[in-house]
C-alpha cells in the first residue's frame, strides 16, 4: 500500500468519524408549537394551563367568595388522575396555574402532600433545635376553602396510518366544607395524526 | 381546679353548629384515621391508562415481540445447542426442562 492510499483511508476514516457522530441541539423558545410525534407534548400543557387559569380567575366563584366571606379564597391543591392512553404529568399545568394564584394575589394557596408533610417536619425539628424567639408554632396553618381535583381522559381513534386523538382536561374546585363545587374548567385538545 | 379543667375541656371541644349532622363524629373519626395516606398524593398525578387500539403502535409492539422471541431463540440455541428435535427450546440430552413438560408444550 503506497502513501496515497494510506492518505486517502485516513481521509475517509475522519470523514467518517466527524459525520456519524454528528447530533444537533439547539435552544428553542418553550412557547414554539413543534409536534413529532403526535403524542402529549409541552404545547399542549401551555394551552392547558393558560385556557384554565384564565377561567379559574375570571370566573364567577371568586366574586361570590369574595362577597360572602371578605377575604381572599384559599385553595389547596389535590389529586390529579390521569385517565388518558399517555402518561402524562399534570403539574406541568397545575403548577402554572398555583404560579398565576400566587402572582395575581387574588388566591391564597397553601401546600398539600410531601411537600406539606416536609414543611411540618421542619416544624417539629424546630421545636427542639431553633431558638424560642425564631420557633414557628404548630396548629396555626391556614385551612383551605376549596380543593382543587381534575382528570385527564382522551379518546383514540385510528385507522391505518391515520388517527385523531382527543384530550379532556377537567379541573374542579370543591367547597371543603360543604363539598359543593364551585367551578368546573376544561380544555379539549383534538389532533389529527397522520403516519 | 376542676373548674379549669371542666372549662379547658369544653373550650377544645367542637362546639356543634347549626344545622349540623349530629352523627359527625363518626365520620371525622372514620377520616382522621385514613387522612395521611390520602393526603400524601395531593398535588400529584395518579396514572391510570389504559391501552388505546392503535394500528401502527400495535404493528410496532408486535415487531419488537418477535425481535425478542428470536433473541431469545438464538440465546437458548447458543446455551443449549441446536436440536432439529425440539427447535432449541430445552436440552435435548439428559433429563432437562423440556422433559418435565407434556407434549404439547413442546416446540416440534
Amino acid at each position: 500500500m503506497n502513501i496515497k492510499s494510506y492518505a486517502i483511508a485516513l481521509t475517509a476514516l475522519i470523514t467518517l468519524t466527524t459525520t456519524a457522530c454528528s447530533r444537533k441541539v439547539t435552544r428553542i423558545d418553550p412557547g414554539e408549537q413543534i409536534d413529532l410525534s403526535g403524542r402529549w407534548n409541552n404545547t399542549d400543557s401551555r394551552l392547558a394551563a393558560e385556557q384554565l387559569t384564565g377561567q379559574i380567575l375570571t370566573e364567577r366563584w371568586l366574586e361570590d367568595h369574595n362577597k360572602e366571606k371578605k377575604e381572599r379564597p384559599t385553595v389547596i391543591v389535590g389529586m390529579i388522575t390521569n385517565k388518558s392512553h399517555e402518561h402524562i404529568d399534570a403539574e406541568t399545568f397545575t403548577k402554572d396555574i398555583e404560579q398565576s394564584f400566587v402572582r395575581t394575589s387574588t388566591v391564597r394557596l397553601v401546600q398539600g402532600g410531601e411537600k406539606r408533610a416536609a414543611i411540618r417536619a421542619e416544624r417539629a425539628d424546630q421545636q427542639t433545635n431553633a431558638s424560642t424567639t425564631t420557633m414557628k408554632q404548630f396548629g396555626l396553618e391556614r385551612g383551605a376553602d376549596y380543593m382543587l381535583q381534575g382528570n385527564i381522559s382522551s379518546i383514540v381513534d385510528s385507522q391505518k396510518r391515520q388517527k385523531v386523538v382527543y384530550y379532556q382536561i377537567n379541573l374542579e374546585l370543591t367547597n371543603l366544607e360543604t363539598n359543593e363545587i364551585v367551578w368546573i374548567g376544561d380544555k379539549k385538545i383534538a389532533k389529527y395524526v397522520k403516519n | 381546679m376542676i373548674i379549669a379543667l371542666g372549662t379547658t375541656v369544653v373550650s377544645t371541644a367542637q362546639t356543634p353548629v347549626q344545622n349540623q349532622n349530629p352523627n359527625y363524629r363518626q365520620s371525622k373519626e372514620l377520616y382522621q384515621r385514613i387522612a395521611d395516606s390520602i393526603n400524601a398524593e395531593q398535588g400529584t398525578t395518579s396514572q391510570r391508562t389504559y391501552k388505546a387500539i392503535d394500528y401502527l403502535a400495535d404493528k410496532a409492539e408486535a415487531r419488537e415481540q418477535r425481535r425478542a422471541d428470536r433473541h431469545e431463540l438464538r440465546m437458548q440455541r447458543a446455551r443449549w445447542g441446536y436440536s432439529n428435535w425440539n427447535v432449541g427450546w430445552y436440552p435435548s440430552f439428559g433429563l432437562g426442562y423440556g422433559w418435565q413438560r407434556p407434549y404439547y408444550y413442546r416446540r416440534f
